[in-house]
């Protein structure tokens, strides 16, 4: 009866994929069959995971992108997609590992918590706008979250007396296509909510939050732009913009203004 | 080196008075809410704020063209002034999320400085001027010379100052009619937020209004009070006919699940009179002593009562009101010019007509699939077209931003 098929089996066996394709790719210094072999077995995790969306989505017979154990699913596929992709790309191995640890810590919420059996959808979900604008911001989400992870370590760095100049302009990336996806997630959210409840922007709570969150890394962003050598203040305002992207995400469940949100979810 | 001392002591000196000047303006806001008594800006409507925008438009252009070297105006379209702009109107939006707005009857300190109403308060429409003076400006600024490497800036800066602008002054002209029909009726007026009645354009006849509802769930419950007891696994499952579920100390066995039924004196039949109830026979067995039973279940309606499956002395299985899985009516519109359409209005997908969208809200909750009376909302409005071309902006300078990066 329960639609959550073998969940630990395949999330299990996806994470030791991730864990043992980044021990070859930490090992393959030199060897480049080592390294390859590592990248292929990290992106057969990502397969793994990509499978279990796709058979769930069906048995459930709606996408599986309702509970917040759901939306954790999908932060499985997309954090090490993420990694791969900048490994891949400007070769950070520290970044990758950094996604496949932040795939882990759901993968486990997820075991313990996976929020996964109910086929209802009220209607008011049920739109072509529902997958675009969570997908997006799901997306946006997890690449704001690892520049958060880049922010910390800058300012580890900082504090410890050494600056790279890399971890700024890689954070200036995350931020800048996760910022792209965060003004599409709630664009989309805008015309989904005119065709729905009649008005684009009602100043739900979420709606609020979202708004303060996407204002937060306006703030970083122009900040970045003004002054590209105060890279402290810059990495502290990273900090702080997700600690109300994180209100944002589910802090909003236990706020008392928010009590009437169309947002809340279990 | 000296060059860039001064450079980081003006740039600081720009900040402290960025944020002088947001204090200044907040508290101003309140002081204003103050004294008029904490009821807040109120909405114009047309004509009155297209009269305003364009007065704050023309006083944008004319600051630009003729004072843009003014000490002032350079501030007020540089970074620093953005940055306290955007972190007031952060503050304001910040508040709006943290306490409850709009509560009746809210007559505090919170409702003298406007902060249980920011969005219709004297400091959020300050806060919202400053904004919008500062994007206006610097939008202004970079438009000319106008080239290629200013259209991501131009498109992200001017499609958001486009949707606060028309967001703002075009609240005023929204206008939301709620029609509550039953079927068979014909209607041409709804009644507003305030309960006033507004005629609408067109005449509205209810056909038919149809749910269709998933199956009710399976629910264990406290016999005491009907409530979940928490954290039990496989509680609240779908109902499916031949499903088998193992819940706290009982394996329980759906044999037969009747979604149209009435009840004789001890059994459930299928039936398709009116006013039927759904329900389902148990097997019901103890896992340690395996004893068994077996028994009905159903959620009733409004006109018929509930029937437990009792487990034990403290808890009971019970079955939900099914939710709905769509609603839709079938609506006869008749429209001034005499054009007569027919239509199946369904959540989601509103229905545009006489300039009015119509969209399919709610019905009578307390009555189910059984519910004759659809509920309908009419909207109206005329900004949105204005609003959609600031959103498309900002879309396509998101893609500009995505498509770029950060260097």
């Amino acid at each position: 009866m329960n639609n959550w098929i073998n969940f630990p089996g395949f999330a299990i066996t996806a994470g030791c994929l991730w864990l043992i394709g980044l021990a070859l790719i930490y090992a393959g210094k030199k060897n480049r069959v080592i390294k390859n072999a590592g990248i292929i077995l990290a992106a057969s995790g990502i397969v793994i995971i990509v499978f279990y969306i796709s058979v769930l989505w069906i048995r459930l017979e709606r996408p599986p992108l309702r509970t917040l154990g759901e939306t954790r699913l999908w932060y499985l596929f997309f954090l090490p997609v993420i990694g791969l992709a900048f490994y891949l790309r400007w070769g950070l191995k520290w970044f990758l590992a950094y996604s496949i640890f932040m795939a882990w810590i759901f993968l486990l919420i997820n075991l313990r918590h996976p929020e996964n059996f109910d086929k209802v959808m009220m209607p008011a979900l049920q739109s072509p706008w529902f997958v675009p604008h969570v997908v997006v911001y799901i997306f946006g989400y997890a690449l704001l979250g690892v520049s958060t992870l880049v922010a910390v370590k800058g300012l580890y760095l900082y504090y410890k007396g050494s600056q790279d100049e890399k971890v700024i302009k890689l954070a200036d990336n995350l931020v800048y296509f996760g910022y792209s996806f965060l003004t599409l997630g709630l664009l989309f959210g805008a015309f989904w909510a005119k065709q729905a409840w009649g008005h684009y922007w009602t100043w739900d709570p979420k709606e609020t939050w979202a708004f303060l969150t996407w204002l937060g890394y306006l703030v970083y962003i122009h900040l970045r732009f003004r002054h590209p050598h105060k890279e402290v203040w810059a990495l502290w305002m990273l900090a702080l913009a997700f600690v109300i992207l994180l209100t944002a995400w589910f802090g909003i469940n236990y706020l008392p203004s928010a009590e009437n949100s169309v947002h809340v979810y279990g | 080196m000296q060059e860039t001392n001064i450079s980081k002591r003006r740039s600081r000196k720009e900040y402290e008075q960025g944020f002088i000047f947001s204090s200044g303006i907040f508290i101003t806001g309140v002081i204003l809410e103050w004294i008029t008594g904490g009821r807040g800006t109120g909405l114009p409507s047309w004509p009155l704020n297209v009269q305003i925008g364009l007065s704050f438009i023309i006083i944008l252009v004319f600051i630009h063209i003729y004072y843009r070297e003014l000490n002032a105006v350079k501030w007020i379209s540089r970074v620093p002034a953005a940055i306290s702009a955007i972190t007031l109107f952060s503050f304001l939006v910040l508040l709006m999320g943290l306490l409850p707005q709009n509560v009746s009857g809210e007559k505090g300190i919170l409702h003298f400085t406007g902060l249980s109403h920011v969005r219709n308060s004297f400091p959020f429409l300050l806060s919202g001027l400053y904004l919008l003076s500062s994007l206006g400006l610097t939008a202004l600024r970079r438009s000319s010379p106008l080239n290629l490497k200013n259209i991501g800036f131009l498109l992200n800066h001017t499609g958001l100052w486009i949707i606060v602008f028309a967001g703002s002054l075009g609240a005023g002209d929204l206008k939301r009619v709620q029609i509550n029909i039953q079927e068979n009726e014909t209607v041409w007026y709804g009644h507003d937020a305030n309960h006033q009645i507004r005629q609408l354009p067109f005449n509205l006849k209810l056909i038919d209004f149809t749910i269709v509802e998933y199956n009710p769930r399976l629910a264990y419950i406290k016999s005491e009070d009907l409530s979940f007891p928490p954290g039990i696994e496989n509680n609240l499952l779908l109902i499916e006919p031949g499903m088998k579920v193992k819940i706290k100390d009982w394996s329980i066995e759906v044999k037969e699940f009747l979604h149209s039924s009435k009840k004789d004196s001890v059994h459930f039949y299928p039936s398709s009179d009116s006013l039927t109830v759904p329900s389902a026979f148990l097997r019901v067995q103890n896992m340690f002593n395996k004893t068994e039973k077996t028994g009905w279940i159903s959620c009733g309606n409004f006109m018929t009562e509930p029937e437990f499956f009792r487990l034990d002395s403290a808890y009971s299985l019970a079955m939900t009101t099914p939710e709905a899985k769509t609603y839709s009516s079938i609506i006869e519109i008749m429209t001034k010019d005499g054009k007569l359409i027919k239509h199946d209005l369904q959540v989601n997908k509103p229905l545009k007509i006489s300039g009015w969208n119509l969209y399919q809200l709610s019905y009578d909750e307390s009555k189910g699939k059984w519910s004759e009376l659809s509920i309908i909302e009419a909207i109206r409005d005329p900004w949105l077209v204005v609003i959609y071309i600031g959103i498309f902006m900002v879309l396509a300078g998101a893609l500009y931003m995505f498509w770029l990066g950060k260097n």
